[in-house]
């Protein structure tokens, strides 16, 4: 059990480590492109393509990472005034949080079938299958109810402060 | 259902899966679940909700809110940063106040090359705290212009919260950016005439201190090294969106290769730092860009539902002047500010205010303003301001909430000030962006 959970937060880290890659492209090709641009009049193509949907796999593929660090930011200070009812309020409302989970991967799963399908295509300056685009959220959101679950059965103590 | 009982039900059902601790993107989800099923059309809706959560996030507009993090994380482990305070330091002498005005110009430094306040807080706070303490500085002196001028990173470019917000609000992001300068320069003024006053009517509270005796070079030079060069980073950044050269996500990118750069050459980039930098943005980022997900839905709703119109209807029925409307619209975000973060303010909000500021003729840049600096002081105020829970994690373990709260109070006052100021003369807020026109 032990090595299934190391397995899976390996898994975690290397989608987080993805993302972590994806952002430190888009650091470089966009400065890159602007060079390009006024040096040469021509640029890198599809760069702007390559943004938009690098933040969209960014953040799908980081999301389970960010909440098994507890750092997707919420309002505990309501939740800490329940005192000894804290622990079973957790447990609920991360399994609420599976649930809702659940619901958004078998939609966002129902959506890439349904793209595919038809052969949706996403014509932009890269043209390419829509559901290549659309099928990041129903694997993340896979994780996410793992996680979730994960959390239900062991609450994290893992405390930290979030926001800008 | 009319458009009173759905906004009654979400924003309800908001705050309750809020106040039980369910984090707050998914708390958004929660309810857009509920009014995709019941107002967008059943499973359909439901369909239509995953796809808008992708369409929320493929815009090259939301690429600066990782950037600008990452610029600001890559100056703040490479340990630039703290170099710059040190050097700042040397050069603020024989003022009253001296180390609390070094906090203030530090945190208005460092928030010209980083978007995030709690970062800014922290710096300045384990770097100048310790030593404030130690030099018999009141505790309320120490704290308050550290928590501040962290918060100014807020309003000071780049700031991620004020790309998020022209991102939403369908805003000019590069003069929303710009805009914030001249109100965050009149806070950083208002700040160090406070604490000089304070310290020439107290010197209890700020004791004057010795600095170690130098020579003219001794003082400058780490100056010239440490911060000066930084300067270069900020006119990466602002220097092209004034000039109309770069767009924001341009500016960012280049202020990031600006901050490798940097650290390159005071020899202070390691592959370890770089890796730390990276994560620290994925965390910090997807955090932000996974709300995110659920703003398009949330908003559909709110339209669809009618509960936008029918708000506006009612409020446009009052024959309320704009003035007026402005001022609820602060009341509205400083009570928000007191409980919930700063995207979940926008969320909510946004998809309200917008359309009614448009309809009755107020200018979005001053409500960008107005946003910015309300978030900043939701930052700062009792019982969920973020940076008092920051100070808190610095402070020796006697300084208690309470004396962070009286601590940081007359700053609030001043911010509030400037607010009104804004609210009276929003040319403060519109001068700069109207250069750039």
């Amino acid at each position: 059990m032990a090595s299934l959970e190391r397995l899976y937060l390996r898994i975690l880290g290397l989608m987080a480590g993805i993302a972590a890659a994806i952002f430190a492209g888009i650091a470089i090709a966009i400065p890159v492109n602007v060079l390009l641009r006024n040096a040469f009049s021509t640029g890198i193509p599809g760069v702007l393509d390559g943004v938009e949907y690098g933040l969209l796999d960014a953040t799908f593929l980081a999301a389970p990472w960010v909440l098994a660090r507890d750092a997707h930011v919420s309002v505990d200070i309501f939740i800490a005034a329940f005192g000894r009812l804290r622990p079973k309020i957790d447990r609920m409302v991360n399994l609420l949080g599976a649930v809702l989970a659940l619901i958004f991967l078998y939609y966002s799963l129902e959506a890439t079938l349904i793209s595919a399908a038809r052969g949706s295509m996403v014509r932009q300056t890269l043209v390419f299958p829509e559901w290549w685009a659309l099928a990041v959220m129903p694997f993340s959101m896979a994780f996410i109810t793992i996680e979730f679950l994960r959390r239900a059965i062991r609450r994290s103590d893992h405390e930290q402060l979030i926001g800008l | 259902m009319d458009w009173a009982g759905v906004l009654i039900t979400m924003l309800g059902a908001l705050c309750v899966l809020l106040m039980l601790g369910l984090p707050v993107a998914f708390a958004f989800v929660a309810v857009n679940i509920g009014g995709a099923f019941f107002i967008l059309g059943g499973e359909n809706g439901l369909i239509q909700m995953t796809r808008n959560a992708a369409s929320s996030l493929t815009s090259f507009q939301l690429a600066p809110i990782p950037l600008f993090i990452l610029m600001g994380e890559i100056l703040f482990h490479s340990g630039i940063a703290y170099r710059a305070i040190d050097a700042i330091e040397r050069v603020i002498t024989r003022l009253p106040g001296r180390m609390a005005l070094v906090s203030v110009a530090g945190g208005t430094v460092f928030s010209a090359l980083s978007g995030s306040t709690i970062a800014n807080t922290a710096m300045l706070g384990s770097t100048l705290l310790p030593d404030m303490l130690k030099r018999g500085y009141h505790p309320s002196m120490a704290m308050g212009p550290i928590m501040a001028s962290g918060a100014i990173a807020m309003l000071i470019p780049p700031s991620a919260l004020a790309v998020l917000l022209g991102s939403l609000a369908g805003m000019s992001i590069a003069q929303l950016l710009v805009a914030g300068i001249l109100p965050a320069l009149i806070l950083a003024a208002l700040f160090s005439a406070y604490i000089i006053t304070r310290a020439l009517m107290d010197p209890g509270l700020a004791p004057p201190d010795d600095p170690q005796r130098m020579s003219l070079a001794e003082r400058w030079r780490p100056f010239i090294r440490y911060v000066m060069p930084l300067s270069g980073i900020f006119l990466v950044v602002i220097g092209g969106l004034l000039a109309g050269l770069a767009t924001p996500t341009e500016s960012a990118a280049l202020g990031c290769i600006a901050a490798v750069i940097a650290a390159a050459l005071y020899r202070a980039l390691t592959w370890a730092g770089v890796k730390k930098a990276l994560m620290e943005t994925v965390q910090i980022s997807v955090m932000i860009l996974f709300i995110i997900v659920a703003s398009q839905t949330f908003s559909q709703i709110l339209s669809f539902s009618g509960a936008t119109s029918g708000l506006i209807r009612t409020i446009d029925g009052l024959a309320l002047d704009p003035t007026t409307i402005l001022i609820a619209i602060i009341l509205i975000l400083l009570f928000l500010g007191c409980f919930i973060d700063q995207v979940s303010m926008m969320m909510v909000t946004i998809p309200i205010f917008v359309p009614l500021a448009e309809a009755v003729g107020i200018d979005l840049l001053v409500l960008g303003v107005v946003y910015l600096l309300t978030m900043e002081i939701g930052l700062l105020t009792p019982p969920f301001g973020l940076l008092l829970f920051v100070m808190k994690g610095v402070v020796p373990d006697e300084i208690g909430m309470g004396q962070i709260y009286r601590a940081v109070t007359p700053f609030v006052i001043i911010k509030l000030a400037v607010l009104a100021l804004i609210v009276l003369a929003p040319q403060i807020g519109t001068v700069l962006p109207e250069a750039m026109r």
